[in-house]
């Protein structure tokens, strides 16, 4: 699994905000986390998750880019996200696999974590976010 | 043989039923968390027992209606499919006995805003009609892995089951 150091049960992943939800991405996942206050770099694939999770018309800021390490040929990814919050260390057995029929292609999600009294969503990386967002 | 105990609820507005043996839980809507991009028949999940439970608004599936529905619910119903488990929005969830009241006896009829196909036919309680729910038909409707429906469906003791020839 993404995220997961080789003999440790611990997932260290970055977690943010977006449209009222709590998410996860692995650290090792991100290349860098940059303010929304100026548009995108060229060519970047933006997977728009604030706006996606918009929910009565308007969605909220868009705090900040997460661009994401993508591994395929698509060329540089980012998520939208309200706001970034902290670096933090999950523990592997905690994470409960979310089902793949929820979701109309493949699952964006590695797993869900109880955080903070919330739902912590653990996002797949750039290729499988962008297979499970491709609609 | 008194009859075998139901639960009854709401969908959509239409009266429902199912066996009690299938129910595995009753709980309140407010404990459904949403996922985020998920279906829109997937108003969420509840963690029971250690694992996620999908969440079914069975309204928002329009193969499974005559009528438009209204959609939500304030309580979700676990039942057992198979080897899975699911939850249906649902309002309204009480206890029948089918037959045990004034006013139960009499050919039932099902919600005719249900389509026949996820019924097995419809049982008389508590003075009111309830389609008897073909619970893995429907959630096999909404997109789950459910297994076909049991020999013998859902029946109402000394009732014929309209399921089988």
């Amino acid at each position: 699994m993404s995220g997961i150091s080789p003999g440790s049960d611990a997932l260290t992943v970055l977690t943010f905000e977006a449209g009222g939800s709590l998410f996860a991405v692995a650290v090792e996942d991100v290349a860098e986390v940059v303010s929304a206050a100026g548009p995108p770099r060229h060519g970047t694939n933006v997977i728009d998750v604030v706006g996606i999770l918009a929910r009565a018309g308007a969605p909220g800021p868009r705090g900040c880019f997460i661009y994401l390490r993508a591994g395929g040929s698509a060329g540089p990814v980012a998520l939208t996200a309200s706001r970034a919050r902290e670096v933090i260390q999950l523990k592997r057995e905690g994470v409960l696999p979310v089902p793949g029929f929820l979701f109309h292609g493949s699952s964006p999600y590695l797993g869900v974590v109880g955080h903070e009294g919330k739902a912590l969503f653990l996002l797949s990386g750039a290729d499988g976010l962008l297979k499970a967002t491709a609609r | 043989m008194s009859p075998a105990p139901h639960v009854g609820f709401t969908v959509g507005g239409a009266p429902l039923a199912v066996e009690a043996t299938r129910v595995l839980a009753v709980a309140p809507a407010a404990d459904v968390v949403p996922v985020p991009f998920a279906r829109a028949c997937f108003p969420g999940v509840l963690l029971r027992l250690g694992r996620l439970v999908p969440i079914v608004d069975l309204a928002t599936v329009p193969s499974l209606w005559n009528a438009v529905p209204g959609t939500g619910g304030d309580q979700v119903v676990v039942l057992a499919a198979g080897e899975i488990e699911a939850g249906l929005l649902v309002r309204q969830v009480e206890t029948l006995t089918p037959g045990s009241a004034e006013g139960d006896s009499g050919a039932a009829a099902a919600p005719s805003e249900v389509r026949e196909a996820i019924l097995w036919g419809a049982i008389r309680a508590r003075g009111r009609d309830w389609g008897l729910l073909k619970v893995n038909t429907a959630l096999a409707a909404a997109g789950l892995p459910a297994p076909p429906e049991p020999q013998g469906g859902s029946r109402v003791d000394g009732q014929e089951d309209p399921a089988r020839g």
